[in-house]
């Protein structure tokens, strides 16, 4: 039988850099149920916006986690191919740290596999739309996410989607910011799309040196 | 089914002299077919004993149970097995990767890394991905305590044109995305190459490209397994 050999068109080795971006939502009853149509808009938003940009789609890898009194996977870290995905209101409690449990162990499951594929990778995000509220005390993990921010090795940014303590939101940034655009997912839709289009303007050498405009946002394009 | 398997021991297992420590087991029997790979590990003691004991428990337990296949059950005669044997976790582990079907059904079931794709009628895609542990370079082995929950399994249809490949991490970066989990176009020849020749023909054209090909990027042992009607 003739020999047969694989061309290296059909195997992968592509190494292009990756964004990886967690986006945590609160879906627990301390969200008021008509604002789960303008939290769907603004996903909506992101993939698509993701989708349309070629540079987006090469390097942006997004993982969607909803959280109420369990957490939930709604996509697990892919590239973003226009499939679109949706969260629904529950009425149980809000576990804000089983939602960002779960948010680290995916994002730490990605990171793995860009070390072992040798692929590098810019700062991760992970945006955090929460009440604010959580049934569980969160000190342990907002130590954590603030030791992993001040290390350079995660980006957060939270945004707050109702009416309750901030408190517990800035626990979990090292710079303090945290959005309170209630009503306005267009606003927040705004900002992560201001980090993007920096990250489609940048070469992968020229990142580290770029600022961005949009406050809070810095980080997103600092390649590690 | 038509099955085609190759393996091939890693350039570091060459050196120390050490045979491949990846096990594929295959079994047909009154229209059920089952393809077994596990890949032991290399730091136990007993990881090639632990595969050789796993797939061919998980072989002959899907082909002769395949209506009534629980992963419960198929973990607890695993156990067992290794338990009789004398083989623990920390003595003893591997990964398991398992695919088996009769004329109208497939099930299939994943600990560990490597990766399980399946041709559907659109297209070749990742139905089972690598699952690591918490630190880099670990995985979930069976035998232990987390296996269970860490267990992979699926029961679906045939349809005309489903076919599966399984790969050991030696392989499976080649051949899948882990950004869209899309199968590597690598993939449908090794499928092709099966549907086209006997299974013979189709294992040699696997460790040919094995040997030529997917060792020119690992250093780990490598196995490839395909199944197609």
């Amino acid at each position: 039988m003739a020999k047969i050999l694989l061309e290296k068109t059909d195997y992968y080795t592509n190494k292009a850099p990756r964004l990886p971006i967690c986006i945590c939502i609160d879906n627990s009853s301390s969200v008021l149920s008509s604002k789960f149509p303008d939290i769907n808009e603004f996903i909506k938003n992101v993939i698509e916006y993701i989708d349309s940009n070629v540079e987006c789609k090469t390097k942006v890898q997004l993982c969607i986690v909803a959280f109420n009194s369990e957490a939930e996977v709604i996509s697990d870290f892919a590239a973003v191919d226009g499939t679109l995905y949706s969260v629904c209101y529950t009425a149980n409690a809000p576990d804000l740290e089983k939602g960002i449990k779960k948010c680290i162990q995916l994002l730490n499951d990605r990171l793995r596999v860009y070390v072992e594929e040798s692929i590098s990778y810019y700062l991760p995000e992970l945006l955090i739309l929460s009440s604010g509220e959580s049934s569980t005390d969160i000190e342990h993990i907002a130590q954590r996410l603030r030791i992993a921010q001040s290390a350079k090795k995660l980006a957060v940014t939270p945004f707050k989607i109702a009416k309750n303590d901030t408190d517990t939101l800035n626990k979990l940034t090292t710079d303090g910011i945290v959005y309170t655009e209630l009503n306005d997912f267009t606003k927040i839709f705004e900002c992560l799309k201001s980090g993007l289009e920096l990250l489609s303007a940048s070469s992968a050498a020229a990142c580290k040196t770029l600022k961005s405009q949009a406050v809070g946002w810095e980080q997103l394009v600092e390649k590690r | 089914m038509k099955i085609s398997y190759a393996t091939a021991a890693g350039r570091q297992h060459q050196k120390d002299n050490m045979p491949c420590q990846d096990i594929i087991a295959v079994r047909k029997k009154n229209d059920v077919c089952t393809l077994v790979l596990c890949d032991g590990a290399g730091s136990k003691e007993y990881g090639l004993e632990c595969a050789q004991t796993v797939s061919s428990v998980t072989a002959d337990y899907l082909t002769n149970n395949f209506s009534t296949f629980t992963k419960d059950v198929l973990i607890e005669k695993i156990n067992t097995a290794l338990e009789e044997k004398g083989y623990t976790d920390k003595n003893s582990g591997t990964t398991l990767l398992f695919v088996a079907c009769d004329d109208k059904s497939f099930i299939l079931g994943h600990v560990g890394d490597g990766v399980i794709l399946m041709r559907a009628a659109s297209g070749i895609k990742t139905i089972s991905k690598p699952e690591n542990g918490h630190l880099e370079n670990i995985t979930y082995f069976l035998p232990s305590e987390e296996a269970k929950e860490h267990f992979f399994s699926q029961k679906g249809p045939l349809g005309a044109k489903t076919a599966f490949i399984l790969a050991s991490d030696g392989a499976s970066s080649l051949l899948y995305d882990p950004q869209t989990l899309k199968g590597a176009p690598a993939c449908a020849k090794l499928i092709s190459w099966l549907k086209e020749n006997d299974e013979e023909e189709g294992n040699e054209l696997l460790q040919e490209n094995i040997e030529q090909i997917f060792r020119e990027y690992t250093s780990d042992d490598i196995s490839i397994a395909v199944m197609t009607n």
